[in-house]
């Protein structure tokens, strides 16, 4: 008997419901008690006075690539070193920095996010 | 006291190095692999394919990409798969059973079909000329 192949289904055409292992992840941050850190396979440097990340070992997708940060991002990159809160973080930051235009809070939790997303920041 | 400094947007700049993934040597244009399509389950069966797209090594549900919804089927022939092709690395589920293995998988001529062999070392697949 011969096996063939069939071209990748589309769910949607074929009224085949998408079960929920395959759905994009959600990534949830509004849990005030969520904890996230920086992902082990960057180390933060110091090079020609700018923040660098530099992908060590298993650094995935990005491994090829030099992440340089600036001031407030390296800041935020030193905070989730250990598990940290976004309100921890926010915390942190309103020690050291004005926040006049109120965009604060808000930075911080979109930097979170789009970390998690290319794997800078692993959820713990 | 130390003076605070006003808040700035984070902000991140990636720059990604292209990887010379495949240099293609004088004559290798024309070349081909003998691809097997050849992973199956324990009886042959067919099953669900992923791709390795999340760059977390092993496959993870949600997080890597699903190219055939329990749809495909090893037909056990070699295709000839130009070399210059993209062999992307993923991972097949068999129908039963829990386990998934990893695979290498070709998109076929035309970039939509899914041909999967669970030879990883390309080094042995078979090469000729075209």
């Amino acid at each position: 008997m011969k096996w063939l192949h069939r071209k990748p289904e589309d769910p949607a055409q074929e009224n085949i419901p998408m079960p929920s292992e395959v759905q994009p992840k959600v990534i949830n941050v509004d849990d005030p008690d969520k904890r996230f850190q920086a992902n082990p396979n960057y180390l933060l440097r110091e090079i020609g006075g700018e923040s660098i990340l530099v992908p060590i070992g298993d650094a995935g997708e990005l491994s090829n690539s030099v992440i340089s940060l600036n001031e407030t991002s390296s800041f935020l990159w030193q905070q989730f070193q250990s598990p940290t809160t976004i309100q921890e973080a926010v915390a942190e930051a309103e020690k050291l920095y004005t926040d006049s235009a109120g965009v604060m809070a808000e930075h911080i939790k979109l930097f979170v996010i789009s970390y998690l997303k290319i794997g800078l920041l692993q959820e713990v | 006291m130390v003076q605070k400094k006003e808040w700035a947007i984070p902000q991140t700049f990636v720059q990604q190095f292209a990887a010379n993934e495949y240099v293609a040597a004088c004559g290798d244009e024309n070349e081909v692999y003998k691809f097997e399509c050849n992973a199956g389950g324990f009886f042959g069966e067919g099953g669900t394919v992923f791709l390795e797209t999340n760059g977390e090594d092993g496959l993870q549900i949600p997080g890597d990409q699903c190219v055939a919804l329990a749809g495909y089927h090893p037909c056990g022939e070699t295709h000839e798969a130009p070399t210059t092709d993209e062999f992307l690395k993923g991972y097949f589920k068999p129908l039963t059973g829990l386990k998934f293995k990893e695979v290498i998988v070709w998109r076929g001529t035309d970039g939509n079909n899914v041909h999967v062999t669970a030879n990883l070392d390309m080094n042995s697949w078979e090469t000729a000329k075209s």
